[in-house]
């Protein structure tokens, strides 16, 4: 399959064709970052970003493809690569504390975020993470998701949003999020 | 519009720009629709941070082929590749110089496909058929599974008296196909040796090799170079960009090897043992000539 159809397909929301690209190229950007001082799981963390990074442009109608895909996938893992390089220089030092507190509540925060949104009903978790993710158009979820039409995609993110916060906002009172 | 909508669109960058200016004027002055953004930046976050998540657990699901293994199925699919090339030439001579002789001697126009443990046990008394590879009988059955393709290959007709020249200029090929499951050690064998024929047509001419092993090995030193020893050819230097495929041409009692790589060919050179760096064929009509075999 060629470059070309398979950019096609994932623009139109199919993982298969991603997993295509995966393995297409998995050797070629694995062996970019071992080349540079990289280890084989760094190597697969970056190039795993970077296959969601052209995910989510490519989904979201933000990609032009006007190179090979993997000139396009090898651009973004380096450019990941160097910035985590520069993030490894640069926290070689010992973090803060106050640093390292915002860091745990962060996650935290994302944790419970997290369990409210497995809570959710399944066709919730599909609207709502290619609402907010993918970026597609209410049409394309309708069609994705199986909906009669947009508004009922419409109708359904908006309730599926609104039974998230709520969840969200008891799990947060909870842990004293919400002062 | 209510708070809630008004950071939806936000998030969403449907605001105007007046609208957006004014939403982060109220921003600084209002606590409330400031807990209330903090709250909403969270869960959208958290929501693309999950789905980041699900992507990523999907890619990790993923097998990927290692390096050996993909060589491996390159190298096989090259098998695919000798084996027609050796099919082709046997086919070619067999049309052009043995007609008369197949019409003439019904018995010696069988081509054995039967199962290899029947032709094993048959092997002794069997004299109107003769295995390319007399020497070593036992190779028939010693691997199954990989000469499935050897097999179909070889499946043109096991009906004597059905042989026509018709039949025998335009065989019925099945293509092989390309195992699963492969060993590490990448070898090339029994590509012809279950194809069976008139004795008189294909041994003395033909000198089919029956097992080509190939090796890809990397040394400092090496990085496009190969070796060839006795029926092994080790290829130095990382041959990861694309396939590579290995083209035998069977001439008279001369078995010419060349490697085909990211759109070239190199002639593999087997009069010594030495390292030699690989090095581009430039004759085109060579070239054309490989290209068509292909």
């Amino acid at each position: 399959m060629s470059d070309q159809e398979l950019f096609e397909q994932i623009c139109r929301g199919d993982e298969q064709a991603l997993d295509v690209i995966y393995q297409k190229y998995y050797r070629m950007m694995v062996r970019l970052v071992v080349s540079n001082s990289g280890s084989e799981q760094e190597a697969k963390d970056i190039y795993q970003e970077a296959v969601v990074v052209f995910w989510q442009k490519a989904v979201s109608g933000n990609l032009v493809l006007t190179s090979k895909i993997s000139t396009y996938l090898y651009s973004i893992c380096l450019n990941l690569w160097r910035k985590e390089l520069d993030r490894k220089s640069r926290h070689s030092n010992v973090e803060s504390d106050s640093k390292e507190y915002q860091k745990h509540e962060r996650n935290e925060k994302t944790r419970i975020i997290h369990e409210c949104i497995d809570r959710l009903g399944d066709t919730c978790k599909k609207v709502l993470t290619y609402y907010y993710f993918d970026g597609m158009s209410m049409k394309e979820i309708a069609e994705k998701v199986g909906f009669a039409n947009t508004d009922t995609a419409k109708t359904k993110k908006y309730k599926c949003k609104k039974k998230l916060d709520e969840l969200v906002k008891t799990e947060y009172s909870a842990h004293d999020f919400l002062d | 519009m209510n708070n809630s909508q008004k950071i939806d669109a936000y998030f969403n960058d449907e605001l105007s720009g007046s609208e957006k200016e004014q939403f982060l004027a109220d921003l600084e002055s209002n606590p409330e629709l400031q807990k209330e953004f903090s709250l909403q930046s969270d869960i959208v976050e958290g929501i693309k941070e999950y789905r980041k998540a699900q992507l990523i657990s999907r890619l990790n699901d993923i097998k990927i082929v290692s390096s050996s293994q993909y060589m491996a199925i390159k190298v096989l699919s090259s098998a695919a590749v000798v084996a027609l090339v050796g099919l082709g030439a046997y086919f070619i001579y067999f049309t052009n110089s043995s007609e008369t002789e197949l019409l003439n001697d019904n018995k010696t126009t069988e081509l054995v496909t039967e199962d290899p443990n029947q032709q094993m046990n048959q092997e002794p008394q069997q004299t109107n058929t003769v295995d390319i590879e007399k020497s070593q009988p036992e190779k028939s059955t010693s691997t199954e599974s990989g000469d499935q393709a050897t097999a179909s290959m070889a499946d043109v007709s096991n009906e004597p008296d059905e042989v026509t020249n018709e039949e025998i200029s335009d065989p019925e090929v099945t293509m092989p196909e390309v195992l699963d499951e492969f060993e590490s050690e990448m070898t090339i064998s029994g590509t012809e040796e279950d194809i069976s024929a008139p004795p008189s047509t294909i041994k003395s001419n033909l000198n089919l090799r029956t097992k080509l092993e190939v090796d890809v090995k990397m040394k400092r030193k090496y990085n496009f170079h190969y070796q060839v020893i006795d029926e092994k050819l080790t290829l130095f230097g990382e041959f990861e960009d694309g396939p590579f495929e290995i083209l035998e041409i069977n001439t008279n009692e001369v078995v010419n090897l060349y490697l085909y790589y990211l759109d070239n060919f190199y002639a593999i050179d087997q009069s010594s043992e030495d390292i030699k760096p690989l090095k581009e064929i430039t004759d085109e009509g060579l070239i054309d000539r490989l290209q068509k075999l292909r």
